[in-house]
């Protein structure tokens, strides 16, 4: 019998107030998939940088501007998808800076991205011009030993 | 939410940063603006205490990396103290635990700038 998928939908006002809110909204869909809890703060943790990029990036603080976030899972997987329709760039194109670059530049962009690959199983970016650009990310559900 | 706590220890000549709180894109401003301000005013030997801290993203974490530039122009130094689980696999993810000193306590890390 196939896997009953369960999904969920959050749109909030572009601005990094509302990254509170994205957190809880995030925890509570690894909570559901029964994900273990440090698997739960690495999951919280990608999607705030998502959206903090979102945010700050696509958006360039806009708060009239809306942030989407699509979340899925079944028995083996949470799936989350961060969309915007602002400034499209595909930060997954890009190699994150390295420590020495991070020591020696002025600027640390990039360290988003470098969390957010580490922290999920797989990462990904659809781009379209102007309409819409949504990074999907995903990781395995490995339960706490005990539950 | 976060607090930040400045408190100077005379004695040893070091000021302590405490943070508690989640430090995200929303607040990092606050942390960075106290950092620069302390460094400005010729505070260069620093601990952060983060035993109270219990989030933070690479908006923090940039701030840790600015002072420790503008620290290290100052020849001063950033010593970094109780990183709990969370926060430290943050650190560890990104490298930036060997970017950093991180001591257990704050008795350590001002002991640390003593040496």
């Amino acid at each position: 019998m196939a896997a009953i998928e369960k999904k969920f939908t959050l749109k909030f006002p572009s601005s990094t107030e509302n990254l509170a809110l994205v957190r809880e909204f995030v925890t509570g869909i690894g909570k559901q998939s029964q994900m273990n809890t440090a698997d739960i703060s690495k999951l919280e943790l990608a999607v705030d940088e998502a959206c903090a990029n979102v945010i700050e990036h696509a958006y360039g603080h806009d708060i009239s501007k809306e942030v989407i976030i699509r979340a899925t899972f079944d028995d083996s997987e949470v799936r989350v998808s961060v969309i915007d329709t602002g400034r499209g760039f595909d930060p997954t194109k890009v190699d994150p800076p390295t420590l020495e670059q991070l020591i020696s530049q002025r600027k640390s962009g990039g360290l988003g991205i470098r969390l957010i690959k580490s922290l999920m199983d797989e990462v990904s970016y659809e781009i379209v011009p102007g309409q819409k650009n949504e990074l999907h990310m995903s990781k395995k559900i490995r339960k706490d030993p005990a539950g | 939410m976060m607090q930040i706590e400045v408190i100077e220890d005379e004695s040893q000549h070091v000021v302590i940063v405490g943070l508690s709180g989640r430090m995200d894109s929303s607040n990092s401003r606050a942390f960075e603006e106290k950092m620069v301000n302390l460094i400005q005013a010729g505070k260069t030997r620093m601990v952060v205490d983060c035993a109270q801290l219990q989030y933070i993203s690479s908006a923090g974490l940039r701030v840790f990396l600015m002072a420790a530039k503008q620290l290290t122009m100052a020849k001063g130094k950033l010593i970094l103290a109780s990183l709990n689980d969370d926060v430290r696999q943050v650190f560890n993810l990104t490298g930036f635990s060997s970017i950093f000193q991180i001591c257990d306590s704050r008795e350590e890390a001002i002991r640390n700038h003593g040496d």
